[in-house]
């Protein structure tokens, strides 16, 4: 085969699986709308589905550019716990709504800052230190609730209908998000770095500037998200968060995001990874599927997923 | 005397391409027993791939090689240490994190294999003897290969392929990395070898050492093989101008012959060392309108100043200054606040992003070029880029096209461009032309004139000498990390002179 | 007369460490008035947690010092220690059979994570997370969720007793010092360890000490997982990778290990690393410290000595700088002095 034929259907397999996503996206709700005989699609759970899949867009929007620049911050959960449970004693001390939301915005932002500057500075593993990190703030907000383990906020929240301020949210950090990851510096920058990070910098990127850029922009989702939960379950626990992280590892790699980062990232998966799996995660249920079995097709597409995504060719060593 | 001699290893016509490049061209090899031949040429002359091909690390493109008569042909290093080939490369080739008599036996424990378990004592021992035999006696196999010096694990490299009885020992650029105990030897190594009527094929750019433990001399230049010199032979002037003598077409480079440049100084570099590598108080000024070559043999500490010039590598005395405002130049980015680029030697690794388009690549230096208050937006980002393609013909699908597809001409038309876009007046260039077709080098070189008739500066360090003899002002040569000699274009640069002060 | 010196040398540099910590832990608790620290009940628990803790830290090591992360493990010790249980109880077997059955299982599904690795070809993360997933899942489906319960079945809950579990974790660090120290396998993990490239050049088999890493890590996963089945007399299985978390407490055993595998063995380096972590953990709680800041403190222990691993080539190459501009400036006033 000539070169040039070689050039043409590796070209054609990019356009392929660009469009995957989406496309896997139509399925699976077409998949499960005739599945669930259209309950899936019914007023109700269409309810459901949104405020789920707000919780996680928002947290996976922002995680985009930590994946993107090649830092996996699996440390979402915790942060989000954390910043929910100062946000929610501020307020429950003070009695305001306001003083809760500034501080669980401020906390977030904090902790953000922290991560970026320990991978920046002391060059450490993102993937591996997140992972810590997450259990270890977890562990400081349970210990700043001391003895009870829950906390309502009930009386300050009085906001009954949320669904203004949820599409405010999403549809604002999403256009915020996208226009600095397509047409600013910071979001181009940061995908070259995911790329090469040496030929970024000798390029006059400034690494460490950019790492902790992406971190705040992951913080930033990560406080709308703590700031949702409160409103919506009036209560925090040292569980708020939960499995969001790895929720949001998979949605990303659904959404076509290669864990590699670099200059295939799209904002887009962020997004259409939290509705794949939310719709996912919400038919299989429907249809009565236990939760095992929905765990079981979860890391199979997965798995499945990344293999695809990563063109990698086979090298004689295997990757670390 | 050669006629009694029985052959041990012959190539016919052996070839090798690197895409377009070619590497050895119809070569033909006779190596006799009892024979240390010496191998000597430029950067790129070939004598590394060629010894490479023979040992099993890489295959030739087309030819033959016999080994003790028969075809020999191995795929891998393991086959051709195998048929008797012991190499010892200049790269480091022990593991670190392991005992010395690891190191030695990697890949062969299961000679020690006892009920299951490999015996570690008679490892131990093995070993021990393995490093009496080439005289470092005073090594502990036990010990963890840490504990030495880089030229003291070289030794135990050396210990591992003589282990396993080479009857052709390929000494591949090793001496001027050890310390006089290992020179000594391998020196007596060498010896042994002949006596055993086994052959040894010695690499090196050290003539004097070449000259003096070598019986003949075989000559490469550009992938050729110029001549074999018997010992009686031997002479250094006529040795050199084999390795140079070649015309270079003189519209290629430069056309006029006179040193010229502005009295202003852009670029001032005092006394700067580099932590890394071989670098040592080099000292020099970089002129405007001038281009200033630096030129050496591949391990003299230049690639490592180039990037020190550019702010990115870490400098322990001196300082690099932008000499009108004075300010020291730390990193990429102060750099290129005084409208300094960098292309590096290596392409691929430290100058692009393979997986990012050629747009992506192209602004990513251009940042502050193409935004309107902080917005980037497509449309201005064709335009800039779209120039860049334009000026530089560079041949691609479009410019969204990821550039690993790219060629390495085009691929360095990129990294040109992503300079060049943004109005860069002072470009240190390493290697620019290397792995590139002749018309890109062509282009290349006109840009460099245009250039510096437009007042801009050009520091070029390159390992092809006859690319700085066409192109530069003022050259300077490095070696063993210090500036050890300047020549001027007007002097009638000369490569005989220019060799003089490489080796 | 030298050798007995460096064996008595060794050997002292191998317990120090658990040593220094319990007596610091012991100073501090007596100035507190604390009595029962370390002896009696405290004693059998911190030793308890040693070998428990030290399974999980021994099958981490044998991934994550070669660059491989297993986010796997924890699934492991849940799903073969269940199928462990179910094939025991079907069987009517006493605990040995236990024992066994749970090794088998966890080497199995070890050797199946190593297989779909080394096939696949994707970085082991990725990897080990998805089958991570599915081993959660599968342990959840075969017990619809409730577990395996042998509470009241003192028969079998034997290997959280003295001194069966210390004979466990004896055998067990037995078979790995040989498995790591004399056998081609060791020797090939410490060679690719330091030189993937060159040791796959010579020949050695990558993909092979891949799969075997992977099964000795499920092994010892499932070790863990009986002693801890002993402990608490069931096994939940769980979802949403909250299995992950096993990880936690084997970093700093297993950077103990690697410090003190010079002197003797990783594995029993691991072992010292265990009980060194144990003796802190027992110590905070006996010292007052309440038991949601504990998790704090270890994992900020941990971080500390992630730094310090990760940053500790920059104080080498800071040695290497200064050298470098010593010799730079000699030369300079050799030259200016001539």
């Amino acid at each position: 085969m000539s070169k040039d034929n070689i050039k043409k259907i590796i070209l054609n397999k990019e356009k392929v699986m660009s469009a995957a996503p989406i496309i896997g996206l139509v399925l699976v709700m077409l998949a499960f709308a005739v599945l669930t005989e259209g309950k899936s699609i019914s007023k109700v759970n269409l309810k459901v589905l949104t405020n789920q899949f707000i919780m996680t867009a928002l947290v996976a929007i922002g995680m985009v550019y930590c994946f993107a620049c090649g830092a996996l911050d699996m440390s979402a959960g915790g942060s989000l716990c954390l910043s929910a449970i100062c946000g929610a004693l501020a307020g429950v001390k003070t009695g305001s709504l306001a003083v809760m939301i500034v501080v669980v915005i401020i906390v977030a932002m904090l902790i953000a800052l922290v991560k970026g500057l320990l991978a920046a500075y002391l060059t450490l593993p993102v993937f591996i230190v997140t992972i810590i990190l997450g259990s270890l703030l977890s562990a400081i907000g349970l210990v700043l609730l001391g003895d009870e383990t829950t906390l309502s906020v009930r009386y300050i929240v009085k906001i009954k209908d949320l669904t203004a301020i949820n599409l405010i949210f999403i549809i604002g950090f999403f256009l915020v998000a996208m226009i600095i990851f397509n047409y600013t510096k910071v979001g181009k920058a940061c995908k070259l770095q995911g790329g090469n990070p040496l030929a970024s910098g000798q390029s006059g990127i400034d690494e460490k500037k950019i790492i902790i850029m992406s971190f705040l922009m992951s913080g930033a989702g990560i406080a709308l998200a703590a700031i949702i939960t409160i409103l919506k379950t009036k209560t925090v626990t040292a569980a708020s968060g939960g499995s969001i992280g790895n929720d949001v590892l998979v949605a990303i790699v659904l959404g076509g995001m290669p864990l590699t980062g670099g200059p295939k990232s799209k904002i887009s998966a962020g997004i259409i990874g939290a509705a794949t799996i939310t719709i996912l995660n919400n038919g299989l249920s429907l249809c009565n599927v236990s939760n095992d079995m929905i765990q079981i097709v979860r890391g199979i597409i997965f798995i499945f997923v990344v293999f695809i995504t990563s063109m990698t060719y086979r090298t004689k060593l295997l990757p670390r | 005397m050669k006629n009694n001699k029985e052959i041990l290893f012959e190539a016919k016509e052996l070839c090798k391409n690197f895409g377009s490049t070619a590497a050895l061209k119809h070569v033909n090899l006779t190596v006799y027993r009892g024979e240390v031949r010496g191998l000597i040429g430029e950067n790129g002359s070939g004598k590394s791939t060629i010894s490479s091909i023979a040992a099993g690390m890489q295959p030739a493109t087309s030819g033959e090689m016999y080994f003790k008569g028969q075809p020999h042909k191995p795929a891998t290093m393991i086959d051709g240490a195998k048929a008797g080939f012991g190499m010892i490369v200049q790269e480091m080739g022990t593991i670190p994190g392991i005992t010395i008599a690891q190191n030695i036996f990697l890949g062969q424990e299961n000679l020690f294999k006892k009920h299951g378990f490999i015996s570690l004592k008679d490892m131990y021992k093995e070993a021990k003897k393995a490093l009496d035999a080439i005289g470092f006696t005073d090594c502990d196999p036990k010990m963890y290969i840490d504990a030495l010096n880089m030229q003291d694990r070289k030794l135990v490299e050396i210990a591992k392929v003589m282990y396993n009885k080479p009857e052709v020992l390929v000494v591949d650029e090793t001496t001027t990395a050890l310390s006089q105990k290992g020179r000594d030897i391998i020196y007596k190594l060498i010896k042994q070898m002949k006596e055993e009527n086994k052959a040894v094929l010695f690499i090196s750019h050290d003539l004097d050492e070449t000259m003096k433990h070598c019986d003949t001399l075989t000559v490469l230049r550009d992938g050729e093989l110029v001549t074999t010199l018997e010992k009686s032979e031997f002479e250094p002037g006529k040795v050199k101008s084999c390795m140079v003598g070649r015309e270079i077409g003189e519209h290629y480079y430069r056309e006029d012959k006179i040193c010229t440049y502005d009295k202003e100084v852009v670029i001032r570099v005092e006394n700067v060392t580099t932590g890394r590598g071989l670098t040592e108080n080099v000292s020099f000024e970089l002129h405007k309108g001038e281009i200033l070559g630096i030129g050496g043999l591949s391990h003299c500490g230049m690639h490592e100043l180039g990037r020190a010039i550019f702010g990115e590598e870490p400098i322990v005395t001196g300082k690099v200054t932008y000499a009108p405002t004075g300010e020291e130049i730390v990193n990429a980015r102060i750099a290129m606040k005084h409208e300094m680029g960098y292309v590096s030697k290596n392409r691929d690794i430290e100058a692009l992003v393979l997986t990012a388009s050629i747009r992506d690549n192209i602004i990513g230096a251009g940042f502050d070029k193409v935004s309107n208050h902080g917005i980037i937006t497509p449309k201005s980002e064709k335009e800039y880029v779209g120039k860049q393609v334009e000026v530089l013909r560079i041949k691609c699908a479009g410019i969204d096209q990821a550039v690993k597809f790219l060629s390495g001409g085009n691929k360095q038309k990129v990294v040109f461009g992503k300079w060049i876009g943004r109005g860069t007046k002072i470009l240190i260039l390493d290697c620019p032309t290397r792995g590139v077709d002749i018309g890109v080098k062509a282009a290349m070189y006109e840009i460099m004139v245009q250039m510096k008739a437009e007042g801009k500066s050009i520091l070029i360090i390159s390992e092809e000498m006859a690319e700085l003899i066409g192109m530069c002002d003022r050259l300077l040569i490095m070696k063993d990390g210090v500036i050890s000699g300047e020549l001027k274009r007007d002097d009638g640069l000369d490569e005989k002179a220019v060799i003089e002060n490489m080796i | 007369m030298v050798r007995t010196k460096k064996i008595t040398k060794n050997f002292i540099m191998m317990i120090i460490i658990p040593a220094v910590v319990y007596l610091i832990f012991w100073i501090l608790c007596h100035i507190k008035g604390v009595t029962n620290f370390g002896v009696g009940t405290d004693l059998r628990v911190i030793l308890r947690n040693t070998v428990y803790t030290g399974f999980i830290a021994l099958a981490v090591s044998y991934n994550l010092t070669s660059g491989r992360f297993d986010f796997s493990i924890g699934a492991t010790l849940i799903l073969s220690t269940i199928l462990g249980s179910i094939v025991t109880l079907q069987l009517n077997l006493g605990p040995i059979a236990l024992l066994l059955f749970s090794l088998l299982f966890g080497a199995m599904i070890g050797c199946l994570s190593g297989l779909v690795y080394t096939l696949l070809g994707l970085p082991p993360m990725v990897v080990t997370l998805g089958l991570a997933m599915i081993y959660e899942a599968i342990g959840f489906t075969i017990t619809k969720g409730a577990g395996v319960k042998l509470i009241g079945n003192y028969k079998l809950l034997v290997w959280s007793q003295e001194p069966y579990v210390y004979l466990l974790c004896i055998m067990i660090v037995f078979i790995l010092y040989l498995a790591l120290n004399k056998t081609k396998f060791g020797i090939d993990t410490g060679s690719l360890r330091g030189g993937q490239e060159i040791a796959v050049n010579t020949g050695i088999n990558e993909k092979k000490n891949a799969i075997i890493c992977f099964s000795i890590g499920g092994l010892c996963m499932a070790a863990a997982g009986v002693v801890n089945l002993s402990v608490l007399g069931t096994v939940t299985p769980e979802l949403g990778l909250g299995s992950a978390s096993y990880m936690a407490n084997a970093f700093l055993p297993m950077f103990i290990g690697n410090i003190l595998a010079k002197y003797f063995d990783r594995n029993t380096g691991v072992i010292m690393g265990a009980l060194t972590q144990s003796i802190i953990f027992a110590g905070i709680g006996k010292l007052g410290v309440p038991s949601s800041w504990q998790s704090v403190i270890t994992g900020m222990i941990v971080l500390v000595f992630f730094a310090y691993s990760f940053n500790s080539y920059k104080i080498v190459e800071f040695k290497m700088f200064k050298e470098k501009k010593a010799k730079a400036e000699a030369a300079l006033h050799k030259g200016s002095v001539l």
